[in-house]
């Protein structure tokens, strides 16, 4: 086929547009020959391959690069897939070191609200406001304090000095 | 040592007695006297 406008439109299709096939035989060396197609601009031009997924709903445009070794690449370097990805941020994961045990100062912080720390060690906290100490108990031992009388030990107190400066208070 | 409760029971035993032995000795002791109203009635 020989070009001889700067333009080659196919609009005269009917089915799904143009395969090209490399040719193969398998009695020849080599085996099969590839399906090529070189884009290539002029000085500046700038070499572009458009896929327009035209109108309406469900028309995907899509590269789709088959077999064993199929890469897509920018600049002779392969462009990472979706699924490399996040094989290797997986990877990275997995090998991020377990702050047990482990000396150094870890200084973390969480923004998300489903996100949380259990800290089973802390040597302290530089700040925590007490309005962001969630959870807070309202009972001495909510607090864990052992040492120190109950509301109930101290109304049953109350009451026997009040019974008893009654008694005082009818003879002395 | 005596609890708060058993000292009151004590002095109010005390002034109960305190009140009888007054009497008994031809004072009379009104209802109601308090300890601290008690050493007129002996002087």
């Amino acid at each position: 086929m020989k070009i001889v406008s700067h333009d080659l439109v196919v609009t005269d299709l009917t089915s799904n547009g143009v395969r090209i096939a490399g040719y193969s035989n398998s009695s020849r060396n080599g085996g099969g020959q590839r399906g090529y197609v070189n884009i290539r601009s002029g000085q500046d031009g700038g070499g572009l391959l458009e896929i327009d997924a035209g109108w309406g709903n469900g028309r995907d445009g899509t590269i789709d690069v088959r077999g064993e070794n199929a890469s897509i690449k920018k600049n002779n370097k392969e462009v990472a897939t979706e699924e490399y990805v996040e094989s290797q941020v997986s990877a990275k994961q997995d090998a991020l070191p377990t702050l047990a045990g482990q000396a150094g100062t870890y200084n973390i912080k969480v923004n998300s609200a489903n996100s949380s720390i259990n800290a089973v060690h802390a040597d302290s906290a530089n700040y925590v406001p007490w309005s962001g100490v969630e959870s807070r108990p309202t009972s001495l031992s909510g607090y864990g304090i052992t040492d120190a009388a109950t509301k109930s030990e101290l109304d049953a107190l109350a009451a026997q000095v009040g019974a008893a400066n009654a008694k005082l208070e009818a003879i002395a | 040592m005596s609890t708060l409760a058993e000292n009151v029971e004590k002095v109010v035993s005390a002034h109960a007695e305190l009140s009888a032995a007054i009497e008994a000795k031809g004072v009379d002791v009104p209802a109601g006297t308090k300890l601290s109203e008690m050493p007129e009635l002996v002087e």
